[in-house]
This record gives structure tokens, C-alpha cells and sequence, in this order.
């Protein structure tokens, strides 16, 4: 999946079709880990943001073409940039609220970076080297595709623990579970990603 | 229990499922596992390092289920560092201490994301700028609640005029400001590493000890710039996948720079590549322009090292971190590591604390010694102790950069060199013409730096030379002394080595600096006294001299420090202390008197009874011992010194017993006589005879005249040059700082034929060293060592007297003659020095 991404966003740049299909495909996890934790902050609500991902695939491979940059970490940028313009629109609906608003996209881009960052493995810019940065991206892919493969409870508890830095109780209140039901659901999730993580 | 229904069916992720499906009950119930992972969840939120095996061992019955659950809480926690800082993602090691705040509570204007990084002036947080949506790096001052309003009025001052700084190489400073009691500082995030970083880097990758490999190499993008393809066969994408990191490179880097170079650029072979050096040289000129910038502004840095110097992967540099050692100075950090971090780099003058006095040549010195350390990855100092790295930086100078590395360019090493001089008259005077001399490299036009000045090069020349010390000391003595008469005393200064090294010192006088560089030159005066004249006991008179100068100097600096009784009490303590190693030198001198006793031809001269020549044999003798003794067992040579002193007072009260008072005048005499033409650097016998300021140059010519120092061909002797031609006079082209030497030429004086030669006191023995050729050791070039060097002397000392005595007047000669009475008879060789006992 993502091992050869750099190969592969060479071959989409050059405008191979299946290669856009594949590059775009390899970063939906990644994609809709970030919308969910985006827009569960401001609804605290669940929302599905598979269209939210998919109008972001369509816009991306459109516009590939206007695409400066080279490298994987500047194509996620990129596709974040679409990201946060796409989730701007989804909040204007669900919030009723007129006119495109730069000032929460701007917000919710620089967000996005942040929460990039975190799954990414933060830390970037002053600790680590390129290389590094590398494996922690990879990481972040990669556990963006291991928690895409879990069963939804089991996502959100850890989305809502980990990403959202809720406490227990407020998990058990935004998933309408019991305490108790929520931290046994979160026990079972951690046991499920290491068996779905890579050993190591 | 689990709800049933809360557990999802995998029907709803059937098709993720298909390789990896799990039986829903591999976990057993137990209530215990839950409390294990929530006890080793609290401690990773409280910011601890909790020990896994501990957890899973707890029990063992259940260890299986444990070790699974915590494997998925560290994949989540290492790749989803919590928003307090975590130590597994890369934050501060487990007993750095905590930042007290609330992260979540914003600081004024800006939301604090999280930690970046720590260091001696405080925790740098990546932040959100929420008026302007913008991401910014806080830099957060931990202590500032121990800064009285004095010094946090000073630190709002700098960081207020390092916020006026607008340059393309300076990390613009967005805001300054005081929070909640905290104290913080906002300027742009730049996505790169320190240099400092990227040393470490280079170290692991040329396989340097002290850090560990790691896969990574900043510097390889760094550094990579658009020359590193063609030089570096061995680069390879052996980390496999891509290395997306968020800054564009350059042009025609960008095929190999982020992705496939990796440990490539700086293989060993690479460190010793043009390449290498040409781009470390342009990041010092990025550098240098950026903080000429600064000090055209009034805004000196006091704190230019590599872990401010901030570099991305396009080979652009930003300046950090202004105004903030200011604070630093002020502060009692507690973390050494960060003052040995400052320390090392460090001017001179800084380690003197004289903050008041510190110019813009303080950053030029701590930018070459960055350079230093980019060049040769070695610091350029390596002392491991505050109380070492002082020493080291004071009095010590750095091993050559090509010493280190032989591949390094010698005009680069020529301007580390002259950007890192002891002396700041030295060093360019403005970092503009640093850039610009490392920029004229760049453009393979000549540069302007010369090699460091003779008196910079005889300094390291002795000090890498034990055993010639002496000699060079004695021309130092000359150069020093030749300088201070000058300032003090005379105008008149021609065709000497010194001329050069007086008139910057003139120069440097009329740039207002007069206190300063006076005072350096006195120190420097003390020091060379001390340092290498102390034991030497032909000079003792030129010491004497050289310490009463520095004591008068003294006087003129307290008398100008009137009413600032602190400057006034500092400089009275050094006079003081000057003072009292006069005190003990005169008792000293007077101990070299006493030695002549031991001269069966003076106890002859001075009429001495046979009966009583034992009485004084023994005590001689014992005094002897006792000096023997204190040599082998004494150490430290104040210590020594003290002892010796006491080991004289003694002696001279038991002799004062034997001889009568005519004895010691006539002793006196010999004893003048035995010096020579050294007599005349005596203070008693100056004064006596009314020297004046000329005589005394005059002498001191024909002082010079004496020592025929010429250096030895490997083949044998090299004739001498001819009398009176070239004496003293340094060859090749002078430039500002001295003669030039030739390149790659470190062997001290050895600048060509008509150079100054000098060597150990020991050739004073004529008898075994005079003409060169053939003395022990013999001639070489194959190394720096004190053989290679050769030393005549030219006139004796009856000779040397003689011209002396024709430019006094005939009223000094008469007081000579009294001085020294009628001739001593004893002489055995034409040196003048008494036989030996």
C-alpha cells in the first residue's frame, strides 16, 4: 500500500489513470481518519464521511494537474488543503449557515496539518530527520488503514480516547454506552489493532 | 460485561476482514486486565515511562491478554502523542521537568499544539496564532519567574529589537509577551533541523563516536543542495519508501534529495569532498549576512552556536534565538549540558563576563567557531567541564582544521582561524566582511584573511614547542614589551616584527577602545610573564620589568576608573597580585646572586676564607635539595613557586651570616656582569643608569642581533644571514597581521630564509649548541617537533656589552663601570657564563 507510494504518485503525476486511482485509494484511511476526527470535534456527532472523502478523491483527480509538488508529503498536503475546503462546506450544512466561510476553512486546514501531525506521529518538525519523518508518515498510513479495518465501535473508542482526548465518561456519553460497556469496548479494540498492526 | 449488542458483528467490515479475522473471544474476561491497562494508561498521561514488562508481568495468568492490549495502546500512543507532553513520542526524556501549564488554555493570542522541543531557554511549542490562523513556534521561558523586573525589562527590550529584525536568514519574531506569568516569545515555525542536529548527523554517518546511528540524515538534504549527485556514488534508497518531508528542494535536488538520498551525501568520502565545504561555506554566509543585519541594527546575538542556526532542506538558514542569551547570562541555568552547550562557543571576552564590553565580533568569533565545528565536525573545543572549556577558550588554541581534516580548503581554515581569534582586534571587524571573505572564496577569488599574526603563531608555536618555550618567550617578551613602551612611552617603532601588531593596536586605540585593548595587552603582558618567562631564570630581569610595567599600567587603569569603585577594587586586585609576584621575584633574583656562590672563582673573586667554604658548601648544598625536592613533589607551579621562595628567604639569612657586606656588593657586581646584555633589562640598573626610551630600543636591537635564528636544512646546517641584513625583519609580503606565511605551513617560524630562528634556553651553552650544526636532535622537517629548529648566537657576551656601552653617555658609562666593578676574572667561554661548578 504505502511502501511504494513515492513510485506510485511518480507514475500518477505522469498521468497514468490507474496510478491516480491507486495513489488516491491508498490514502482514503488516512483521509477519512482525519475528516472523522475533523468534523466529530465541531458536531460531536457521528457523521459519515465517506462522501466528505470521496467529493475530496473526485476534486484531487480532477486537478492532479495543478499539483506542484513532488513528493508524497506534499502530495498529502495537498490533499489536505482539498480536505479542509470539503469539510468547511459539510459543517456550513450541518450548521445552516450561509456563505463560504475562509476564515473556518483556513482554521480547519491548519487543523487538519495538526491532526496530520498527530497521527503522523508529530514531533516532526524539529525532532526528527526526513527519514524519520518518513516512518512515522508510513506509521500514520498505516495506522489509518489498521483502525479503517476495525469494526466501527471499536474505532470510535479509540478515535474518541486517543484523538479526541475525551475522558471515559464523556466517550461512554457520546457513544450512549454504559462506562463500563466503553472500557471494555476500548480494551478489546487495542487487542484487535495489534493483531491488525504489522508485528514491530 | 460486555453488552452483547455493543460488540459489533464484523458483518459491517466483512470485506476488511478477510484476511485477519479474529475470533471474537481471544480476550478473556477479567476484570484485572482492564485495571492494568488503565493503571499503564495513567502513567504515560502523567508523562512517565512506565516499564511494559511490569504491567504484563503483574498477572502472570493473564499476561497473554495483557501484553496484546498494551501492544495496541502503544501503537496508538507512539503514533498519537497525547497533547501533554509524552515521552514516547519523541518529547523530553522522563526526568526533564514538566512544563506547568495547562496546554489547553491558550497563551494570549496563540493555542499551544504541542511540545517541540526543549533547551536551556525553555520549551519551544508548536502553536496556532488564532487572530491570524497561523502556525507559529512559542518559545515558552520556564523561569521566568525567577528574573527580577530588571532583567525581564532587558529581555523585553532585546526581543523587542530582535522583533524590528526583518531578514531573509533571521526567524522573524512575530510577538513578545507575558501571559498568565509566562513568559513567551512567537516566531516563525521553520521545518528544519539545527545544525547542531546536523553534525550529530555527520559525526554518526563518518562514524565518529558519541552518537548513535540513526537511519536519518537531515543533512543529507540539507547539505545536498545541487552538487550532491554527481560526488556521491554511494547514495542509495536503502530507508526504501518515500521521505516526505514538507519543504520543497531545490532544483535538480529534488530527483534524489528527500526520498533515495538518505545516508548518502555524507559517507566518508564525502566529508573530504570541494562539495562538502562549499556548502558549509554558504551557509555561513547566510549566517554571517543575517547577523551583519543584526548588528547594523544595535542587536548583538551573545549566543551564535549550531543549535541556533537553523537550516531546511533546500540549504536556507535562519538565525534564532536573538536577544535570548541575554537572559541566559542572567540566569544560574542548572542544566549543564545547556551551559557547556553556550559555553562552547563563546567568545573570549564573553567567558570574561564583561557583558558591557561585548561587540559585535562576539558573534563573529562564535560563528567561526561554528564553522570550525561544520568543517571538522569536531568542537572546537572539546573540554568536558565549565571550568575546562574556560581554560580552553582563554588560553587555548584549536587544533588546526586541517590538522582534523587535510581536505579542508586552507583559505577556509585561514578565515575560521581569523574569525576565531583570542584577540578581537583580530577577527573581522564586522560580520559583513566575514560573509565576504567566505563568499570570495565561494567566487575562487583570493581572500583577504591572513594567516594568524607571528604573535598568535609564536604563541602556538611555543606552546606546541615545551621545551623552545624559553626562547620564544624571550621574543615575545620583546614583541610584548616593544608595545607596551610604545603606547606608554615612545612613538618610534620601525621595521619590527611588532610594527604591524602596534599599529592595530594604535588603530584599535583610536576606535575608542582604548580600556579594552590596553587592558588585553597588560593581561596579555602578566600572562606571558608568568606563563612562559617564570622559570627561565635568564629573563628574570625582563620579567621583573614586563610585571612593574603591567603594575604601572595598572595605576593608569584605576586612575581612569575613578569613580567606579567596582572596576577600580578589580583592577586593584590584579595589581595587587602582580605586586606580590614581584615581591617574590626580587628574592628570587636575588637566590641567582646567591648560586654564583657555588663558583669556586667567585668565592676566589670575593676573597672568601677556605675555613668557611664548607660552612657555605652545605648550605648550599642543602638548599639545593630542598629545591630538588620541591620540583619532584610540589605541584602546581604557584604552589612551587611559593616554596621556592621560602627555600631563598631562608638561605639568604644563613648566608647573610657568612658573608660581609662587601662580599654582597662585590656579588653584586659579578652578578650583573654574569647577565650580560640582559643586565640592561634590569629595572635597578635601567634606573641607575638612566636609560632612556631610545637606549632601550637601540638595545633591545642589538638584543635581537644576538640570537641568529635560522632555520636548518634537512640536509645539514643553513648558512646564517648576513650580519645586520634582515635582522628581525619578518619576510614576505606584511600583511595587516603579521608576515604572511606560506600555506600549509604550521611549523611555527619557519617562513623562509631570513626568519627568525629561536630554541631552547639550553643553547645558551655555546659550547655544545652554538653554530647549528651537528647538536643533538639534529634538523628535520618531518615534523613540528623542537628539533627542526636551530639556534646561534651571534656575539658574545663581551661583544654585546660593548656595543651597549657605545650608545650611552659617557656619565651612564661611568655609573656601568661602578655598577659592575672590576671585571670578574672567571669567565671560561666567550658566552660570559661563569664555569659551572
Amino acid at each position: 500500500m504505502t511502501s511504494d507510494s513515492r513510485s506510485l504518485l511518480d507514475a500518477a503525476l505522469a498521468g497514468g489513470e490507474t496510478a491516480r486511482g491507486a495513489l488516491l485509494e491508498s490514502y482514503r484511511p488516512w483521509l477519512e481518519l482525519l475528516a472523522r476526527v475533523e468534523i466529530g470535534r465541531r458536531l460531536q456527532t457521528k457523521v459519515d464521511v465517506a462522501d466528505v472523502v470521496q467529493e475530496t478523491f473526485l476534486e484531487a483527480y480532477r486537478n492532479i494537474d495543478r499539483f506542484r509538488g513532488t513528493t508524497p508529503s506534499e502530495f498529502s498536503a495537498w490533499l489536505r488543503g482539498i480536505l479542509a475546503i470539503r469539510v468547511s462546506l459539510l459543517l456550513r450544512r450541518y450548521l445552516k449557515t450561509q456563505g463560504r466561510d475562509v476564515r473556518r476553512e483556513r482554521e480547519i486546514e491548519v487543523d487538519l496539518d495538526q491532526s496530520s501531525r498527530a497521527i503522523d506521529g508529530g514531533m516532526i518538525a524539529f525532532q526528527s530527520t526526513p527519514s524519520e519523518q518518513a516512518v512515522k508518515r508510513e506509521q500514520g498510513l498505516l495506522l489509518a488503514d489498521a483502525l479503517a479495518r476495525l469494526p466501527d465501535d471499536y474505532r470510535e473508542v479509540i478515535i474518541l480516547r486517543h484523538l479526541e482526548e475525551l475522558t471515559f465518561p464523556e466517550v461512554a456519553t457520546r457513544m450512549n454506552r454504559t462506562l463500563d460497556s466503553v472500557q471494555k469496548l476500548w480494551m478489546r479494540a487495542l487487542a484487535r489493532l495489534r493483531q491488525l498492526m504489522p508485528p514491530g | 460485561m460486555i453488552d452483547p449488542d455493543s460488540i459489533p458483528s464484523d458483518g459491517d467490515s466483512a470485506s476488511n476482514f478477510s484476511n485477519d479475522d479474529l475470533p471474537e473471544d481471544d480476550l478473556p474476561e477479567d476484570p484485572r486486565i482492564l485495571e492494568v491497562l488503565q493503571d499503564y494508561l495513567a502513567a504515560i498521561e502523567q508523562g512517565r515511562v512506565p516499564d511494559r514488562e511490569e504491567y504484563i508481568s503483574r498477572y502472570p495468568e493473564i499476561s497473554a491478554a495483557v501484553a496484546l492490549c498494551l501492544g495496541g495502546l502503544d501503537i496508538v500512543r507512539t503514533n498519537i502523542p497525547a497533547r501533554q507532553p509524552s515521552p514516547s513520542a519523541g518529547g523530553p526524556p522522563a526526568d526533564a521537568p514538566r512544563s506547568p501549564r495547562n496546554l489547553h488554555e491558550p497563551l494570549g493570542d496563540f493555542q499551544i499544539i504541542r511540545e517541540l522541543a526543549r533547551g536551556g531557554m525553555g520549551i519551544v511549542y508548536e502553536a496556532v496564532q488564532m487572530s491570524l490562523g497561523r502556525r507559529v513556534a512559542l518559545k515558552v521561558l520556564p523561569f521566568a519567574a525567577t528574573f527580577d523586573a530588571r532583567q525581564l525589562q532587558r529581555f523585553k527590550n532585546e526581543a523587542q529589537a530582535a522583533a524590528l529584525l526583518h531578514h531573509t536568514h533571521i526567524v522573524p519574531v512575530y510577538a513578545v509577551g507575558c501571559e498568565r506569568g509566562v513568559h513567551f516569545y512567537a516566531m516563525q515555525l521553520i521545518e528544519g533541523h539545527s545544525l547542531a542536529a546536523v553534525v550529530r548527523q555527520l559525526r554518526s554517518q563518518a562514524g565518529l563516536a558519541g552518537e548513535s546511528n540513526s537511519a536519518a540524515s537531515p543533512s543529507s538534504d540539507i547539505l545536498g543542495g545541487d552538487e550532491s549527485v554527481a560526488d556521491h556514488p554511494k547514495r542509495s534508497g536503502h530507508a526504501g519508501g518515500p521521505s516526505p518531508i514538507a519543504t520543497k528542494v531545490a532544483p535538480g535536488a529534488a530527483m534524489q534529495s528527500t526520498a533515495d538520498v538518505t545516508a548518502s551525501l555524507t559517507s566518508g568520502c564525502s566529508l573530504r569532498s570541494p562539495q562538502y565545504f562549499r556548502r558549509v561555506a554558504r551557509l555561513i554566509v547566510q549566517a554571517a549576512e543575517a547577523l551583519d543585519h543584526a548588528h547594523q541594527l544595535g542587536v548583538i546575538h551573545r549566543d551564535v552556536k549550531p543549535a541556533n542556526l537553523l537550516v531546511n532542506s533546500a540549504g536556507n538558514l535562519w538565525v534564532t534565538d536573538f536577544g535570548l542569551a541575554q537572559l541566559q547570562a542572567d540566569n544560574g541555568l542548572t542544566r549543564s549540558g545547556d551551559i557547556l552547550g553556550t559555553f562552547r562557543y563563546m567568545s573570549p571576552e564573553q567567558t570574561a563576563g564583561q557583558r558591557a564590553a561585548l561587540d559585535a565580533r562576539t558573534d563573529i568569533y562564535s560563528l567561526g567557531a561554528t564553522f570550525y565545528e561544520l568543517l571538522t565536525l569536531e568542537p572546537a573545543f572539546e573540554g568536558e567541564t565549565r571550568q575546562e572549556l574556560l581554560y580552553q577558550i582563554v588560553h587555548k588554541e584549536p587544533r588546526l582544521p586541517r590538522q582534523v581534516n587535510p581536505a579542508i580548503p586552507v583559505e577556509l581554515e585561514t578565515i575560521v582561524l581569523k574569525a576565531m581569534s583570542k584577540n578581537r582586534v583580530e577577527r573581522y571587524a564586522t560580520a559583513a566582511e566575514f560573509a565576504a571573505d567566505v563568499q570570495r572564496f565561494l567566487d575562487n577569488q583570493p581572500i583577504q584573511a591572513r594567516r594568524p599574526s607571528l604573535m598568535d603563531r609564536l604563541r602556538k608555536w611555543s606552546r606546541r614547542h615545551p621545551s623552545i618555550v624559553v626562547a620564544a618567550g624571550i621574543v615575545l617578551v620583546v614583541i610584548t614589551l616593544g608595545m607596551s613602551i610604545s603606547n606608554r612611552m615612545i612613538a618610534r617603532e620601525q621595521s619590527r616584527t611588532a610594527e604591524a601588531l602596534v599599529r592595530e593596536q594604535l588603530r584599535a586605540n583610536e576606535a575608542g577602545e582604548r580600556f579594552q585593548q590596553a587592558r588585553q595587552a597588560v593581561d596579555l603582558l602578566i600572562q606571558m610573564s608568568e606563563e612562559e618567562l617564570a622559570d627561565v631564570p635568564m629573563v628574570q630581569g625582563t620579567r621583573k620589568r614586563l610585571l612593574e610595567t603591567a603594575v604601572g599600567f595598572y595605576q593608569d587603569f584605576i586612575d581612569q576608573h575613578e569613580g567606579d569603585p567596582e572596576s577600580q577594587a578589580e583592577l586593584a586586585a590584579v595589581q595587587e597580585r602582580v605586586r606580590g609576584i614581584l615581591r617574590e621575584l626580587t628574592v628570587l633574583q636575588r637566590e641567582m646572586q646567591m648560586d654564583l656562590l657555588s663558583n669556586a672563582q667567585v668565592l676566589d673573586d670575593l676573597g672568601f676564607p677556605e675555613d668557611t667554604r664548607e660552612v657555605l658548601k652545605e648550605i648550599l648544598r642543602n638548599s639545593r635539595d630542598e629545591r630538588d625536592r620541591v620540583s619532584r613533589e610540589t605541584r602546581g607551579s604557584d604552589s612551587r613557586r611559593r616554596r621556592y621562595v621560602e627555600i631563598a628567604e631562608e638561605r639568604e639569612q644563613k648566608l647573610s651570616l657568612i658573608l660581609t657586606d662587601a662580599q654582597w656588593r662585590r656579588l653584586r657586581q659579578i652578578s650583573i656582569q654574569t647577565q650580560g646584555l640582559f643586565a640592561f633589562k634590569e629595572p635597578e640598573i635601567v634606573q641607575a643608569l638612566q636609560l632612556t626610551p631610545e637606549q632601550r630600543l637601540a638595545i633591545r636591537e642589538i638584543e635581537s642581533d644576538i640570537f641568529a635564528f635560522a632555520p636548518r636544512a634537512p640536509g645539514g646546517p643553513r648558512p646564517p644571514p648576513p650580519h645586520g641584513e634582515n635582522r628581525g625583519r619578518p619576510p614576505g609580503p606584511p600583511g595587516p597581521f603579521g608576515p604572511i606565511p606560506p600555506p600549509h605551513d604550521d611549523r611555527g617560524l619557519r617562513d623562509g630564509d631570513n626568519e627568525k630562528w629561536i630554541e631552547p634556553l639550553d643553547g645558551f651553552r655555546p659550547e655544545r649548541r652554538a653554530g647549528g650544526p651537528g647538536s643533538p636532535g639534529g634538523p628535520g622537517h618531518g615534523g613540528p617537533g623542537p628539533r627542526d629548529v636551530g639556534f646561534r648566537i651571534r656575539m658574545n657576551r663581551k661583544e654585546s656589552v660593548e656595543k651597549v656601552l657605545k650608545l650611552l653617555t659617557e656619565e651612564q658609562v661611568r655609573r656601568w663601570n661602578e655598577l659592575i666593578g672590576k671585571p670578574f676574572a672567571g669567565w671560561d667561554d666567550r658566552m660570559g657564563r661563569p664555569p659551572r661548578p
